[in-house]
């Protein structure tokens, strides 16, 4: 811009020179505005070279800001719930959270849902709770649960489980009573509902990635797989991740095996049949119209039109919702 | 979306909304179709402008910036700013405009939707159901791309006609819309009115073309072939009652409405100057005589009373010359007269 404003002044001021400021002006105002609300959308879209992101197993961790936050949670004796869609990158986070506070010498159970008492063995396993009375028989899952609870109230020590939304709500019971006595939990869990334990800890939602994060995976992914796409076929795929790293993996795994796929199963779609049948709303008026200026044409037009897209509303309306299940 | 279903959607609807048949406007909207799709590089835009193209696609998803409102904003903002300073490129801005705006609409119904609501990241489709959106290179594509050049060809030929509007005058055969194609081109062209209806004296029917002299209530003036005029309209005082009219724009012709004042002068002579070859006149207004006689007046209850008189006075309304001439050339008149004057350019 300051280059057509070196131009204009050796040149003048003219029609063609304003207008070759005006597009100078706007293609420097997009640039900033683009890499502001990339930024604003996922942090920074092109993050400074001199940040590492941090790595658990084969994992980056893009949500550094809820890494800290959770772990400063739990430290302050707190518990805290993360909320987020199937493939947002919850257990990753639980990991990196679980390797933190273990690098820190705390004692940490991360357990993922099966029965009760398979959950609660794991637990006092982690935490190595004897499982067996002193005449060597097995504890009941009453006095596993009461000695777990014991243990949480004497030690510090922290307690992490995954896909939380699927243990049975006697277990999340037990969970809200560990709770009330401070025990320091953290939970993970695709839509929870509003009830019990979920509806007792204060939550994170984790939002979906920004779109560098996801195409760096997808091209992480790519190399691993040992395909080489160019970037138009990232771009491509890059629409149906929808900010889930899951996804995101899971179309370069499609593309990988050949699969012909063009929809994606993320939840940014949104429906707007409703906004396309305002259209309608536009030809009532035209009636309208006709009818106020006695324009015999206008009005009958009007009115057909508002009639048809009527009748495709309705027709919009019924059809079949989409099935929730994969067909 | 093929680019091919892209051409078509931005050209018809180029055509559709600006009203037009000009082969470089719908061209231009047919092109900016094309636009949306420089996110990637693959795209016909795409490939003619590869550096914008790797910008795009390195860094966002396909359909997102580029398949926006605040995307159809820019190039609206950049094409009338080139249209203000050279205003004959207003209607090729208009083209831009509309035509990228429905080279990206389109793909709302396509499987993976558009971020049209960018930088938000949400996805915008109709409807909601995937199975129903329709898959690119698929037959049901293919079947939309039929029925899309169907509907283009009409709007052209319907636009190459005079428009939409006009097209559902001529298909409903209201007189309002007779009016309409009266007041565009009533003054540089004769109209030709189609007419479908009845005598209101006999019931008999009526089904010819007549040309248009004047609009007379809600109706017209007319005038048939062998020079008979007739009010034809719903009202109850007409000639001829209207089922359906349609209106033709004709040969060229040039109306003039002159006035003409009468100060006891013979009316043949005053008007002697108006009878130009070429020329249909009709004359109206009102004069004042002394002792007419009636009784050789034409009074033919199946045409428009062109002349109203008493015994002192005289009312022209849409009078053919020669029969005034004829008629009352000889009597001596004062008053005020406006004569019209189709001048066309070959009888």
């Amino acid at each position: 811009m300051v280059a057509t404003g070196v131009i204009i002044a050796i040149n003048g001021l003219n029609p063609l020179s304003l207008i070759a400021l005006g597009m100078a002006g706007t293609i420097a105002i997009a640039h900033s505005v683009i890499s502001k609300v990339s930024s604003k959308n996922g942090e920074a879209d092109n993050p400074p070279p001199t940040i590492e992101i941090p790595t658990t197993g084969e994992f980056k961790i893009y949500r550094q800001a809820e890494l800290n936050r959770t772990t400063a949670s739990l430290l302050a004796n707190g518990a805290i719930l993360i909320a987020g869609e199937d493939g947002s990158g919850k257990s990753v986070l639980a990991i990196a959270v679980v390797e933190k506070l273990q690098a820190e010498g705390f004692l940490v159970a991360f357990v993922e849902p099966t029965t009760p008492k398979q959950m609660l063995l794991e637990i006092a396993h982690q935490f190595d709770i004897p499982v067996e009375n002193l005449e060597g028989k097995s504890l009941t899952v009453d006095k596993l649960k009461r000695a777990i609870a014991g243990f949480l109230e004497e030690n510090t020590a922290f307690l992490v489980l995954d896909d939380a939304h699927c243990c049975d709500v006697k277990f999340r019971m037990w969970l809200k009573q560990l709770r009330k006595n401070h025990a320091p939990m953290l939970l993970l869990a695709t839509d929870p509902p509003r009830s019990d334990i979920f509806i007792n800890i204060p939550r994170i939602e984790l939002k979906p990635l920004p779109e560098y994060a996801i195409r760096e995976i997808m091209v992480n992914a790519a190399g691993e797989r040992a395909i080489a796409l160019k970037p138009s076929e990232l771009s491509k795929l890059q629409e149906r991740a929808g900010g889930n790293p899951m996804l995101a993996a899971r179309a370069v795994d499609e593309e990988y095996l050949g699969l012909d796929v063009e929809s994606g199963d993320h939840r940014r779609y949104f429906d707007i049949t409703p906004l396309i049948l305002l259209i309608g709303i536009g030809f009532v008026i035209v009636r309208l119209i006709g009818r106020g200026t006695n324009d015999q044409a206008l009005y009958i037009f009007g009115g057909i039109a508002a009639a048809v897209f009527m009748g495709l509303s309705r027709i919009l309306y019924n059809l079949p919702r989409e099935n929730q299940r994969i067909q | 979306m093929l680019g091919i279903s892209h051409l078509l959607i931005s050209g018809a609807a180029t055509s559709l909304l600006l009203g037009t048949a000009s082969p470089t406007i719908i061209a231009m909207g047919a092109i900016a179709g094309l636009l949306p799709d420089i996110d990637i590089s693959t795209s016909p835009a795409g490939r003619v402008l590869p550096w914008i193209s790797s910008f795009f696609e390195s860094r966002m998803p396909h359909r997102s910036c580029t398949h926006s409102l605040v995307a159809s904003a820019a190039i609206a903002i950049a094409g009338y700013s080139v249209a203000l300073f050279s205003p004959n490129l207003l209607n090729l801005a208009h083209a831009l405009s509309v035509g990228y705006f429905f080279g990206w609409f389109a793909d709302v119904f396509t499987r993976g939707g558009v971020e049209m609501f960018w930088p938000s990241p949400v996805r915008c489709v109709c409807p909601g159901n995937r199975n129903l959106r329709l898959r690119t290179g698929s037959n049901a594509e293919y079947f939309v791309l039929v029925i899309l050049i169907a509907i283009a060809l009409a709007i052209f030929n319907i636009n190459n006609s005079g428009g939409i509007l006009t097209q559902f005058n001529r298909l409903i055969a209201s007189p309002s819309g007779v009016q309409h194609i009266f007041n565009d081109s009533g003054s540089t062209h004769l109209i030709k009115a189609n007419i479908k209806g009845v005598r209101t004296g006999d019931r008999s029917k009526v089904n010819g073309q007549f040309l248009i002299i004047q609009v007379q209530g809600t109706g017209f003036l007319v005038q048939s072939d062998d020079g008979r005029i007739y009010k034809a309209s719903t009202d109850p005082d007409s000639q001829i009652f209207l089922e359906e009219i349609t209106a033709d724009v004709g040969r060229p012709a040039i109306t003039n409405i002159e006035a003409l004042t009468l100060e006891d002068e013979p009316i043949g002579q005053a008007i002697a100057k108006f009878n130009r070859t070429g020329a249909m006149v009709f004359i109206s207004g009102q004069l004042t005589v002394d002792g007419l006689e009636t009784a050789g007046l034409p009074r033919d209850p199946y045409q428009f009373a062109s002349i109203k008189a008493t015994d002192t006075s005289i009312t022209l309304e849409a009078a053919p010359l020669a029969i005034v001439q004829n008629k009352l050339g000889e009597e001596f008149a004062t008053g005020q007269l406006q004569v019209r004057v189709i001048n066309s350019a070959s009888q």
